[in-house]
């Protein structure tokens, strides 16, 4: 009972900071969101191609059609638009006498232009263009354009040409399983919110102990009839309640405000952020009996847990990153904790799944606390 | 992957020193409650000098931190720092920019907690607009105009154009904001440092 007073009692005085809702919950959304915008599951962006037709015969026209399919924008320009070409990240130019080379058997080259921006979404374009022009001359070819001329039966023949579905198609997959990586606020809300759980615990955990040891408050705890394994035990509790308050917010929050969703067993979400949580307490606590002032551990643990972050996979999926960092990640907490909610939110896993993970992180929390005993004082 | 690390790690280092500046500048404060700045005044120094030379130290500071970090990168990542000369003004102009910084929200700032508060939400989202977690580019387009304008990203453009031998104005602009800036702002930050300190209102 006595833990669970000294809990409380430590959970309130954090609480009772005028800063613990921008700290706990608004920082962290806006990271959640400013980064959300920049994981964005990209196979689903169009790609934006600036057209200038300087041809206005028909033959252009039905041109620029086959080039309007899905996931790719084509925006015709005027030509008074032209001194914007080099801010463009690219542009079609249909030259004047396109339609008149065609019809005569004469090779047209048209232009694209790259300036800066993606290179995927560059070669997205350039496929288009290809993939366009293949077919458009075999379909010059097949209704015999050249030798016919432009009439409305040769111009009625073309289309239907263009518009018969194709013998070969290639069905490009993103990714090999039914659910998809996680991307967007799917993958920014686990990340920021373990990066967040664990700093704000450090901080508050870490400063909320220095405070009580100067102002003698801990002294005169081991005054009162409470044992000081109660009183530890009390402590450690208290920074564990931190991060699950602030965990279960930033969950209920990315639910409600970035419709985040949860997988198909949400509940197991529970062991790995109690987990978590253990983790964050004990990393907690361990600084707030090593430092001996509030700058210390502001300043050690601000670094410390970016690092643990940026390690750990919350700043970049690890995909991304070389193996030896790939490596070093399973040395981080942060990458446990964000695979077991990564495993219950993106990949449908249930209890059972992340158990791995729950261990892993339990066995780190139970290795910190073993640290912090023997450190722990109230002088 | 050189490549790679060449874009990530200018951004994350700049981070890094804004953080342990950050730390190091705070001490000012302590050494007034433990009455050091008292004792060096009896010595027959002035405030001035006193506040200044706490300045200079976490700018040699930040020094040391950036030569190490630009060692240890080379090092063991092989990144291909270019141009020492004009990767020395860049550093500098953003150290002394980060000081000013600093010692204008410690100076308005009612106690250190509060500027630390201060401090730390200023570089966190300093550091997202400025490019250091992500490569500034992938930022969205409306952040980016935002960002461009962060001391972070100031710094970062400066080392980018390094990396990239863009033309010396290219390099070199940058840091003459940092270094107007910075200036400017020392010069505030100071003086209301030395009148808090004057005043003995610091909690």
């Amino acid at each position: 009972m006595n833990v669970l007073r000294i809990a409380i009692n430590d959970v309130r005085v954090v609480l009772k900071d005028r800063m613990i809702v921008f700290w706990w919950l608004a920082m962290p959304l806006a990271f959640i969101l400013i980064f959300s915008f920049m994981f964005r599951d990209r196979t689903q962006d169009s790609t934006w191609l600036a057209v200038f037709k300087f041809d206005d015969h028909e033959l252009a026209g039905i041109l620029l059609d086959e080039l309007r399919t899905d996931r790719y924008q084509i925006d015709v320009r005027a030509s008074s638009d032209e001194h914007w070409i080099d801010d463009w990240s690219r542009a079609l130019i249909i030259p004047a006498d396109f339609s008149k080379s065609v019809l005569n058997g004469e090779r047209v080259d048209l232009t694209i232009t790259k300036g800066q921006g993606s290179p995927e979404k560059h070669l997205a374009a350039q496929t288009l263009l290809v993939r366009t022009l293949i077919k458009f001359n075999a379909a010059v070819a097949s209704v015999n354009l050249i030798e016919r001329g432009w009439s409305q039966a040769s111009k009625d023949d073309l289309i239907a040409e263009l518009n018969k579905p194709p013998q070969l198609s290639v069905d490009t997959k993103q990714h090999f399983s039914l659910r998809p990586p996680p991307s967007g606020f799917a993958f920014t809300l686990p990340a920021y919110m373990v990066m967040f759980m664990m700093m704000m615990t450090v901080m508050y955990g870490g400063i909320t102990l220095i405070e009580e040891r100067s102002a003698k408050r801990i002294n005169r705890l081991v005054a009162t009839p409470v044992s000081l394994l109660e009183i530890f035990l009390g402590k450690m509790l208290g920074r564990m309640l931190q991060p699950i308050l602030q965990g279960g917010l930033l969950i209920a929050a990315g639910v409600l405000l970035f419709r985040v969703n949860l997988g198909d067993h949400p509940l197991a979400l529970i062991p790995v952020i109690i987990s978590f949580s253990f983790l964050c307490g004990s990393l907690g606590l361990l600084f707030g009996v090593v430092f001996r002032t509030e700058q210390q551990v502001m300043a050690t643990g601000i670094l410390m847990t970016m690092v643990l972050a940026a390690l750990g996979g919350c700043w970049w999926p690890l995909e991304v990153a070389p193996k030896v960092f790939q490596t070093i990640a399973l040395f981080t907490p942060s990458y446990w904790a964000i695979q077991g909610i990564h495993d219950v939110m993106s990949f449908g896993k249930s209890w059972g799944g992340v158990l791995a993970e729950c261990g892993v992180l339990t066995a780190i929390g139970i290795l910190l606390t073993c640290v912090a005993i023997p450190l722990f004082h109230w002088e | 992957m050189k490549e790679v690390f060449e874009f990530v790690f200018p951004g994350l280092m700049l981070m890094w020193v804004c953080f342990i500046a950050n730390g190091v500048f705070a001490d000012i404060f302590e050494e007034y409650k433990a009455k050091t700045i008292s004792r060096l005044i009896c010595s027959g120094v002035t405030l001035w000098e006193i506040l200044l030379s706490k300045i200079l130290r976490c700018v040699v500071v930040c020094w040391i931190c950036e030569f190490l970090l630009i060692i240890f990168t080379w090092v063991v990542f092989d990144v291909g720092w270019k141009n020492p000369v004009m990767l020395f003004v860049i550093l500098t102009s953003f150290n002394l920019f980060l000081m000013g910084f600093l010692s204008l929200v410690y100076g308005y700032s009612r106690s250190t907690e509060l500027a630390y508060g201060i401090v730390v939400f200023f570089l966190l989202t300093s550091s997202v607009l400025g490019g250091s977690f992500v490569p500034f580019r992938e930022l969205p387009r409306a952040l980016q105009a935002i960002g461009r304008w962060t001391m972070i990203r100031m710094g970062n453009y400066g080392i980018e154009s390094i990396f990239n031998s863009r033309g010396f104005w290219e390099v070199f602009r940058p840091s003459l904001f940092l270094i107007a800036g910075g200036t400017v702002l020392v010069a505030l930050g100071t003086t209301v440092m030395r009148k808090r300190f004057e005043s003995g209102k610091v909690a």
